[in-house]
């Protein structure tokens, strides 16, 4: 059985006397342990709706979903799924809490009732994973939109989840943070953690094992990247943009150049092009 | 125009006065103050004043600094002794002119009030001088987590105060910003009597208070997505533990404290 299994899940926002708003719309999906996926989808097609409902945050108005075997409707369940499933939202600032790098850190694994002794070792190792074992003792209004963003990641890996969904967690950086949020997500999927990355870069959906692409609260489709590339009237349709590269592998050969359609990077693209002479 | 307060206005020292436990530097301090409100006598105060010095001095603080921190209370002070000289009476009459008249017992109690105040001030302003913020909160914490027998919400007020701390600079930020953005919208924030200022500061409050509202909403998901529940089953990683150093400091007040209130 799938390690998150979502089946037809529907989810309804009900606010006061406004008229509901359908934000997800029958979705099934399964992911599996050390799957690295990407969600992406426009502004308003459910994509953090559907991060909530993995973590129980939100749970389904119809269908449900499973994580590890566990309904996340099922109350006494919530905090066994929300310490397996962690999340990083998009706002480094608001999901901060303590006035320390180091506390921060603490502040999950205290949650969870862990002794002392192994909270800390836990801190140490979730900020070298993350590169700043430097900086415990910094305030978090002191660092970077980047190094913000890495002490919530590191937050996280502290309560030791199998599985992190990332809500858009480079939409308020600058490209060098937003570089080192990546690379970090790089190492955590390097150590066998199940990635959900959510975003509306389609650039970083490069490196995934599947990308969904996502619209008015529906799968639109489902596969490889490779696969989404080569279907542009989708990615269009759901209103998003092929990343640079094979946005010009796809203008090179309509320009006439014999070029394979499998080419997603740079030094693809440089090796393609070099022995076309 | 926000980016110079400081809250807490922490400094942080390798002091045996910073190492204390933040628990017994509160108890400390509160003893000290009951202390000074039961000294009666003009050696009593020199001797608490000599106590404060000698705190002051392994605090490795510099005296001009706390005495500076008395600045936004003189006022209070000076009041205080005036009043005292010349409406309270009792004993010898020391001077008289006109409808001006001092007596004795004035003078003493005026100048006893002003001491009892200074020194008060300067004992609070040590303990936040030498304890940063976040052990204040702990130390509060564990001090008043008793009370949860009567259903006192020590936990929460401790992480209320502790989520004030870590998001009072954000919030500066952005006020900053907003009140940028608005002044090159035209906004006048400078000029015009006070009502009228604070008319103008409504486009800097009402984006303030939205995106906190917001902020608020979103930390809350963040805190839930940690498994955070209250305080109930919650451990710490940071423990408090009571040294020597902290017995012996409690011992020596106690000490000082009943000598004063004796002489």
């Amino acid at each position: 059985m799938a390690f998150i299994a979502l089946e037809d899940v529907h989810y309804t926002y009900t606010e006061g006397n406004e008229p509901p708003v359908q934000a997800i719309h029958g979705i099934d999906l399964a992911i599996e342990k050390g799957d690295r996926i990407a969600i992406v989808g426009p502004n308003g097609s459910g994509k953090s709706t559907l991060a909530k409902l993995f973590n129980a945050l939100l749970t389904p108005v119809q269908g449900q979903v499973l994580v590890d075997g566990m309904d996340t409707a099922d109350e006494e369940k919530i905090w066994e799924i929300r310490q397996r499933v962690g999340m990083v939202f998009q706002n480094p600032d608001n999901q901060l809490v303590a006035t320390m790098v180091e506390e921060e850190v603490a502040f999950g694994p205290e949650n969870l009732g862990l002794p002392p002794k192994l909270i800390r070792q836990r801190v140490q190792e979730a900020l070298e994973m993350v590169g700043m074992e430097e900086y415990r003792n910094f305030p978090p209004h002191h660092l970077s939109g980047g190094q913000k963003q890495r002490v919530a990641i590191a937050s996280i890996i502290a309560m030791r989840p199998q599985c992190i969904v990332f809500d858009e967690p480079t939409a308020m950086l600058d490209p060098l943070g937003r570089q080192e949020v990546l690379k970090t997500i790089e190492k955590l999927a390097g150590e066998g953690i199940t990635i959900v990355y959510i975003t509306h870069f389609m650039e970083e959906v490069v490196d995934t094992d599947r990308v969904i692409i996502l619209k008015a609260g529906q799968v639109m489709l489902e596969g490889s990247p490779l696969d989404v590339f080569q279907a542009r009237d989708i990615v269009e349709d759901a209103d998003l943009e092929l990343p640079d590269i094979p946005c010009l592998v796809d203008k090179l050969q309509k320009a006439g150049l014999p070029l394979s359609t499998g080419i997603l990077t740079k030094e693809e693209l440089v090796k393609a092009l070099c022995a076309l002479k | 125009m926000f980016k110079n307060i400081t809250i807490g206005q922490y400094i942080a020292r390798e002091s045996t006065v910073h190492e204390l436990d933040p628990r017994m530097k509160i108890i400390i301090t509160l003893i000290l103050i009951v202390g000074l409100f039961l000294i009666g006598s003009f050696w009593g105060f020199l001797f608490m004043a000599a106590y404060i010095m000698f705190l002051i001095y392994f605090s490795r603080l510099s005296l001009p600094l706390l005495v500076r921190g008395l600045k936004p209370v003189i006022f209070i002070i000076l009041f205080t002794l005036f009043i005292h000289i010349l409406f309270t009476r009792g004993g010898e009459v020391l001077l008289e002119w006109r409808f001006i008249r001092v007596e004795e017992g004035g003078l003493f109690t005026g100048l006893f009030m002003a001491t009892r105040i200074a020194l008060l001030i300067l004992f609070t302003s040590l303990l936040t001088l030498t304890t940063s913020p976040i052990q204040l909160t702990d130390g509060l914490e564990t001090l008043m987590s008793p009370l949860k027998v009567v259903k006192f919400p020590a936990h929460e007020l401790a992480m209320m105060m502790t989520i004030a701390l870590r998001f009072i600079p954000t919030l500066l930020e952005e006020a900053e910003k907003i009140l940028k953005a608005q002044k090159a919208r035209g906004a006048d924030f400078e000029s015009g009597n006070l009502l009228r200022r604070a008319q103008n500061l409504i486009p800097l409050l009402v984006p303030l208070f939205l995106s906190a509202f917001r902020r608020a909403d979103d930390l809350a998901a963040a805190l839930e997505a940690r498994c955070y529940r209250g305080g109930v089953g919650r451990t710490r990683m940071k423990e408090l533990v009571l040294k020597r150093s902290d017995w012996l400091a409690l011992v020596i007040s106690l000490l000082v404290v009943v000598g004063v209130i004796l002489i």
